[in-house]
C-alpha cells in the first residue's frame, strides 16, 4: 500500500469549492477521483487557477445526467466505486437519479457523502449558500469587525474548507469503518455545521462567560499583536506574565515588566504599551527583534503573505509546495500534500483537468468501445 | 447507536487545543478516549474551552517520571489503536513518548503529531503558537490586502484547521492499517492547516490571476461580492457567476450595466481600476433601502444575499435548531453549557456529544482496573 486510500475509487458530482476540495483532499490520501461534470461544467472553471486548489488530482469527464444514457453510464461507474460524493442543491440529486436510495441498489457498500450549504432537510436548505453568506449569518464577519465597527470579509474560506476538510473526514471515517464491517453509509456536512465547527469555542455559551476581550486590527492586547520592524511586520505572542517578563528582558525594557507585571496592569495601560513597543519596533529590522525574542523563549514569527511559502527553499524541499502543467491555468506551484504520513505519504497525482479531458480514458476503463463513445457523444450523452 | 470509531481507543497525550479539539472530533465519532494527565494536572483544566475540548473522554493521572507510571502508560499504549501528541519532537524524544518508541510497543499504533510548524521546518523548535504560525503562513497579510499593514484575524483559523486534519490524518490512517496491518506516523502542521483553507487562494503562475493582488478593503474586494450597508444594516451580497450577475443587474434596475465596457469580466475579471465605480455605485442605490427590503427584493430575484448577524442570532437560526448542531448539557464547572454537537451526520454511526469533561484522574483507578491486576500493584506511579 503506498497511500492511505489507496484502491479506494470515488464518483465526484461535485463544484464550486466545499464539494470539490472533499474529493481533491481524498485524492491527495491516494484516491482514485473521477470528476464527473455536466456539459456547462463546474461554475468555478473560470477561476483557473484557484480551481487547480481544489480540483488537481482528479480526472474529469462530461456526462448530461438528464439523459438516461448518462445516468446509465454513470450507474456503471457507480457499480465500481466506493464513494460517491454530491453537493447539489437537496432534491437535484434525486432528480437526476443519483441519490443515495438509487445508488445503494447499485453498490450496496457504497460510502455517499453529501456537502451542503444548509443540510438536506429543514428550514432554509433551498437558499443560496455560499461561504461569504454563511459567514455574514454565523457572526464570523460581524465579530472579525468588532462591536460598532463595520463587519469584515474573511479572506479565508472558512465555511467552505472546514466543510470540506469534515467531509473528508466523515468519509475517511466511514471507509475504516466499512473496511472493518462491510457496511457503507450515507454521511453528510454543511456550511452551517462547519460554520459552527470553525468557531467551536466562540459559539460555546455559559452563565459567566467573559465578554470576549476588545481587539484593534493588530491584535488582542499590546503582548499579543503585530507590529511593525523597519522593514516588515512580526507577530509577538505573550499570553502570560512570565512570557511578557521574558520579551521586556530580550527587548532591553525590563522596567516594562516591572511596571507592568500582570494582566490587569498591562490591559490598563495597554494604549501606552503598545505605542512604546510600536516605537521600538520601529528601530530595527525585524530579524534582529525576532531573533532576540526566540532566544528568549518568546513565541514569535515574521508576518507574511500567503504565497510567500513557495518561496521558502523548505517547502518545497518538504514538498508543501509543487509545480503543474496545468491544462487550463499554465505551468503552477501549489501545495502539497497537508498530511504527513510515515508508511504511505499520500500524492498529488496530477494537476486539476481541463473539462472532458478523460471522457474516452475513463469511458473506456468501464467498458465503453470508441464506437460507443463517438455514439454517445454524437447524442450529447457525454463532452 | 454508536458512533462510526466505536472500536477505536484513543490515547489523548495533547496539551493545546488542536490536539484536544481532534479527540473530540474523534470521541463524539465514538472513540473510547483516555486522556493522559501529569499528576499536578494541567494548566488547561482552569481554561473554559477545555471544558468543550475534553468532554467525552476518561482522565488518568500518572507520573510518568516513576517506572511504574511509565509502565502504566506502556500498556495504555499496548492496547490503544491511536495517540494523538502535541509535545515538540524533540520533548517527545526526552520523553521516550516519540512514534519510533511507542510503535516498539504497539506496532498497529497510529500516532498523529500536531505542531506548529511541522518537525522539518526551520523554525520546528522555536517556541510558536497559533498567532505566529497565522502571521507566518500569510493569513493575517492577507486579511490586510495588497501592499497594506497586516490585520490581525480573530478566529484561531490555525488551530482549527489542525484540528481537523488531524481527524483526517487519523481516518485515513486507520483505514490503512485496515490493509497493512500496520499502524504509522501522521504528521500535522499548523502550518500546511493554513495552507490548506486556501488552496484555491495560494496557486500561482504566469497565467494566474493573483488573489493577493486583488485584496482590498475588508468589506471585499469584488464589487458584487461584498459587504454592504443597507438604510440601516448589513449584508453580503455574493453574485460569484455571470448568471448572479445579470441578476443583480435586473434587480438593481440597471441592465445597462451589462452592456458597459467598464464591467467587462463580472464579476471576477472586472479590471481593478473600475471596481470602485461599481461600488460606489452600488452601495448608493443600497443606501436607499432597509435590510429587511433588499433581503426579500434581491431573494426574490434570484441575487445570493445574507444579513450580517451576531453568533447570538445564528444560534437561533432556525436551521442551526433544525441540524442540531448546537446542544446543551449541565457542565459540572461551567453550568448550563451551550456547545457544539458533532458537525459530521453520519446516517447509521451518529455518534454524539460526550459526556462532561472530567476532572484530572477522575478515572484513574477505573482505566487501572481495566488494564488487569498486575497494574493495580503498580498504581504507584497513578494519582487517582
Amino acid at each position: 500500500m503506498k497511500h492511505p486510500l489507496d484502491g479506494v475509487t470515488v464518483v465526484d458530482l461535485t463544484s464550486y469549492i466545499a464539494g470539490s476540495y472533499v474529493a481533491t483532499l481524498l485524492a491527495d490520501l491516494g484516491a482514485r477521483v473521477v470528476k464527473v461534470e455536466s456539459p456547462t461544467g463546474d461554475g468555478f472553471r473560470v477561476m483557473a487557477g484557484s480551481f487547480q486548489g481544489w480540483n488537481r488530482g482528479k480526472r474529469a469527464i462530461i456526462v448530461d445526467l438528464t439523459k438516461q444514457e448518462g445516468r446509465d453510464l454513470l450507474y456503471r461507474m457507480v457499480a465500481e466505486a466506493d464513494v460517491v460524493l454530491e453537493n447539489y442543491r437537496p432534491g437535484v440529486a434525486k432528480k437526476l437519479g443519483v441519490d443515495h436510495e438509487t445508488i445503494r441498489a447499485i453498490t450496496p457498500d457504497i460510502v455517499y457523502c453529501s456537502v451542503t450549504a444548509y443540510g438536506q432537510t429543514g428550514p432554509y436548505i433551498q437558499s443560496p449558500g455560499f461561504d461569504p453568506l454563511m459567514q455574514a449569518q454565523s457572526g464570523a464577519m460581524h465579530a472579525q469587525g468588532g462591536e460598532g465597527n463595520p463587519p469584515v470579509f474573511l479572506r479565508v474560506a472558512i465555511t467552505d474548507y472546514a466543510a470540506a476538510i469534515l467531509g473528508a473526514v466523515g468519509i475517511a471515517a466511514a471507509l475504516a469503518n466499512r473496511a472493518r464491517t462491510g457496511l457503507g453509509q450515507r454521511l453528510e456536512t454543511s456550511l452551517v455545521n462547519s460554520a459552527i465547527a470553525v468557531q467551536a469555542a466562540e459559539f460555546l455559551d455559559y452563565g459567566a462567560k467573559p465578554e470576549p476581550r476588545r481587539m484593534g486590527d493588530y491584535g488582542v492586547d499590546a503582548a499579543y499583536r503585530l507590529y511593525q520592524a523597519s522593514d516588515g511586520w512580526l507577530f509577538l505572542s505573550c499570553q502570560d506574565d512570565e512570557s511578557w517578563a521574558k520579551a521586556c528582558a530580550a527587548l532591553d525594557r525590563p522596567e516594562l515588566a516591572r511596571r507592568y507585571p500582570d494582566m490587569t496592569s498591562r490591559l490598563k495601560h495597554d494604549g501606552e504599551i503598545a505605542a512604546e513597543l510600536e516605537r521600538l519596533f520601529a528601530r530595527g529590522e525585524r530579524q534582529k527583534w525576532l531573533n532576540k525574542l526566540q532566544q528568549a523563549g518568546v513565541r514569535c514569527g515574521p508576518s507574511r503573505v500567503m504565497t510567500d511559502f513557495h518561496d521558502d527553499s523548505w517547502a518545497v524541499q518538504s514538498g508543501l509546495t509543487v509545480s503543474a502543467e496545468s491544462p487550463d491555468a499554465g505551468p503552477v506551484r501549489q501545495m502539497g500534500v497537508a498530511i504527513g504520513f510515515s508508511d504511505t505519504p499520500g500524492v498529488v497525482w496530477r494537476p486539476a483537468p481541463s473539462h472532458g479531458q478523460h471522457t474516452d480514458e475513463v469511458l473506456g476503463e468501464i467498458g465503453y468501445s470508441d464506437k460507443d463513445i463517438a455514439r454517445l457523444r454524437q447524442n450529447g450523452v457525454v463532452g | 447507536m454508536p458512533g462510526v470509531f466505536h472500536s477505536i481507543k484513543l490515547l489523548d497525550l495533547a496539551c493545546d487545543m488542536p490536539g484536544a479539539y481532534a479527540c473530540m472530533l474523534l470521541g463524539d465519532m465514538g472513540a473510547d478516549v483516555v486522556r493522559i494527565e501529569p499528576p499536578a494536572g494541567s494548566a488547561l483544566h482552569t481554561r473554559s474551552d477545555f471544558r468543550l475540548w475534553n468532554r467525552g473522554r476518561r482522565s488518568v493521572s500518572l507520573d510518568l517520571s516513576l517506572a511504574a507510571g511509565r509502565e502504566v502508560l506502556e500498556r495504555l499504549v499496548a492496547r490503544s489503536d491511536v495517540l494523538i501528541a502535541t509535545t515538540s519532537p524533540r520533548a517527545a524524544r526526552q520523553g521516550r513518548l516519540d512514534f519510533d518508541t511507542l510503535h516498539r510497543i504497539n506496532s498497529r499504533l497510529v500516532y498523529c503529531a500536531i505542531s506548529p510548524f511541522g518537525e522539518a521546518h526551520p523554525m520546528a523548535d522555536l517556541p510558536a503558537d497559533d498567532g505566529v504560525v497565522n502571521a507566518y503562513a500569510g493569513v493575517y497579510g492577507d486579511q490586510g490586502g495588497w501592499q497594506e499593514p497586516p490585520i490581525y484575524s480573530r478566529l484561531p483559523i490555525a488551530s482549527y484547521a489542525a484540528a481537523f486534519l488531524a481527524a483526517l490524518g487519523v481516518g485515513a490512517a486507520l483505514y490503512a492499517r485496515e490493509s497493512t496491518r500496520k499502524g504509522q506516523k501522521v504528521y500535522v502542521s499548523m502550518l500546511a492547516a493554513c495552507l490548506a483553507m486556501q488552496t484555491g487562494s495560494i496557486v500561482v503562475g504566469p497565467r494566474v490571476r493573483s488573489w493577493a493582488r486583488d485584496a482590498r478593503g475588508q468589506q471585499g474586494a469584488n464589487p458584487v461580492y461584498r459587504l454592504y450597508r443597507a438604510s440601516d444594516e448589513w449584508l453580503f451580497i455574493a453574485c460569484g457567476n455571470v448568471t448572479f450577475w445579470n441578476k443583480l443587474c435586473l434587480a438593481l434596475d440597471r441592465v445597462e450595466w451589462l452592456e458597459d465596457p467598464r464591467f467587462e469580466g463580472a464579476p471576477w475579471n472586472i479590471p481593478l481600476e473600475n471596481r470602485d465605480a461599481l461600488r460606489d455605485m452600488i452601495a448608493d442605490i443600497m443606501r436607499t433601502k432597509t435590510r429587511a427590503e433588499w433581503l426579500a427584493h434581491l431573494a426574490a430575484n434570484d441575487v445570493p444575499c445574507a444579513p450580517v448577524q451576531t453568533r447570538e442570532q445564528f444560534a437561533n437560526h432556525p436551521q442551526v435548531a433544525h441540524n442540531g448542531i448546537l446542544s446543551q448539557s449541565n457542565d459540572p464547572v461551567l453550568g448550563r453549557m451551550r456547545a457544539m454537537a458533532v458537525p459530521i451526520k453520519f446516517y447509521d454511526t451518529p455518534g454524539a456529544p460526550g459526556t462532561a469533561a472530567p476532572q484530572p484522574g477522575e478515572h484513574t483507578a477505573e482505566v487501572l482496573r481495566e488494564l488487569g491486576d498486575d497494574a493495580a500493584k503498580t498504581s504507584k506511579g497513578a494519582r487517582p
